[in-house]
């Protein structure tokens, strides 16, 4: 059993694994920018046009982009560089910063900024209603862009509930037992079953235990929990 | 937020009804409450048609309307497009005139429809909020007893119940929630009568996001009815005032 969820655990990871190496190719770009500091928008223009190519290269990415801590671009207390693809088009999203306006979109305070500027390499926040930003349910990953050491902002990808649970449900199909995916939140992010549903929240992380015979970690760095259920 | 999924709540489901000046009263309404920012880019005429089952003709004449009421601007070119230009404070006069051609019975039914959503959504919400919804739960709680602008006021007041739904982790009752409070909240906030009693409403929603916190979807779902039931007793009384003899 504890070789199979292992190798189940590490079958949800490579689901993920194309995101989040679009997320450092993303972040590479940032931070291969000029030395000086802070950026003008323009010094960013190699970003854009990484984002434009990698956004398009997965139907799961519905939103690409990099969100700079304060201070980074010159003028800009938050700057956000983003791509929304919707039905085979581009846009770049723009989001209210006025801290004055009750719809202000302060990333400065959602999960998948704070996680990555806080120290943790990859974040995958959600699933969640993304109200203010692209309208859908999806999960948030992020991974944080440093210079020299320095935090300079995060390389974000929204990936599409949907599709994200159709490629992940297809693993855990393959457990052959109850399967459970947890996020950090202890949100249910997928499961093959309808014992657990997913957007709810666990009582307690899964342990081994009365309902879960086998517990392993996911090794894609987000938290993730894969549980398999007695 | 991208112009169609904000829009797409509001899409009226009899698309017989979908006559210009409907188009015009949904899309003003999504502007005044702030479920369309400042500056934002609409959906394109063929887009908006489609979105709201008229004609394309029909969405040029709403989108003429909304210029001649300055609330959307049209920019040629390349990047052009329509914008969203949005007043300080909603017109109240075209709020108060629907709300006097409503009866008391539809005001019900609305009510109605409201209690299951908001009452849900806020009972889920209490077994699923996440960290970051409780925050800004209580931020608009605030906002809402600190807003020194009519329109701060209701856009503080939608966002917050918005918010609830969101943390309900349900996109279609968000969606209803958005589409109710387009419909309800601009008529709640009318200054007509006696005054809205900020600070009970803030308690209220003070309340309702306690009980979110504190993992009580049961109490989280008898106060989001109740403050239904409030605002059902406040939208009657206006409407009987509009509608009554020598109304203000």
């Amino acid at each position: 059993m504890s070789v199979e969820i292992e190798e189940l655990a590490g079958a949800v990871a490579e689901v993920v694994e194309p995101a989040f190496a679009r997320l450092a190719d993303v972040a590479g770009t940032v931070a291969a920018g000029p030395a000086r500091r802070p950026w003008a928008e323009a010094d960013l223009a190699p970003v854009r046009e990484r984002l434009v190519a990698l956004v398009a290269e997965d139907a799961m990415l519905v939103g690409l982009g990099f969100v700079a801590a304060p201070g980074i671009v010159e003028d800009r207390e938050r700057y956000l560089l983003w791509w929304e693809r919707k039905d085979d088009r581009l846009s770049r999203l723009r989001l209210n910063f006025d801290p004055s306006s009750i719809d202000v979109y302060d990333y400065l305070q959602m999960e998948w900024y704070q996680e990555a500027r806080g120290g943790r390499d990859r974040v995958a926040f959600g699933p969640y209603v993304d109200y203010s930003g692209s309208g859908l349910y999806i999960v948030t990953a992020t991974v944080p862009v440093r210079v020299d050491g320095e935090f300079v902002g995060v390389a974000g990808a929204d990936l599409v509930a949907s599709e994200l649970e159709r490629r992940l449900v297809t693993v855990l199909q393959r457990a052959g037992r109850d399967a459970v995916l947890v996020g950090p939140e202890r949100r249910v992010v997928a499961a093959n079953t309808p014992r657990w549903v997913v957007g709810t929240r666990l009582p307690s992380m899964p342990v081994p235990g009365d309902e879960f015979a086998a517990v392993a970690e996911v090794p894609s760095g987000t938290g993730w929990i894969l549980a398999i259920g007695s | 937020m991208t112009p169609v999924s904000s829009l797409s709540p509001l899409t009226p489901s009899v698309t017989s009804s979908g006559r210009a000046d409907e188009v015009v009263q949904r899309i003003s309404e999504a502007i005044n409450l702030g479920l369309l920012d400042d500056g934002e880019r609409l959906p394109a005429e063929p887009e908006l048609a489609a979105q709201f089952g008229v004609a394309p003709m029909t969405v040029r004449d709403a989108l003429a309307s909304l210029r001649d009421l300055g609330l959307v601007e049209t920019r040629r070119g390349r990047s052009g497009g329509s914008f969203v230009r949005r007043p300080p404070a909603p017109e109240q006069e075209p709020l108060r005139q629907r709300l006097a051609a409503m009866t008391v019975s539809e005001l019900r039914d609305v009510a109605d429809e409201h209690r299951a959503i908001a009452g849900e959504a806020a009972r889920l919400a209490a077994e699923r909020a996440g960290a970051v919804n409780v925050r800004r739960l209580f931020g608009l709680t605030e906002q809402l007893g600190t807003a020194s602008t009519l329109g701060d006021r209701i856009r503080a007041d939608c966002r917050f119940h918005i918010e609830i739904a969101v943390a309900s982790q349900s996109s279609r009752l968000t969606r209803r929630e958005v589409s109710l409070q387009a419909e309800v909240s601009g008529l709640l906030w009318l200054p007509v009568g006696p005054d809205l009693d900020v600070a009970a409403h803030v308690a209220e929603h003070h309340g309702i996001a306690a009980a979110v916190v504190a993992e009580n979807p049961d109490e989280a779902r008898r106060l989001a009815v109740e403050h239904v039931d409030h605002a059902l007793h406040r939208l009657t009384s206006l409407h009987l005032l509009l509608t009554s003899e020598g109304a203000p």
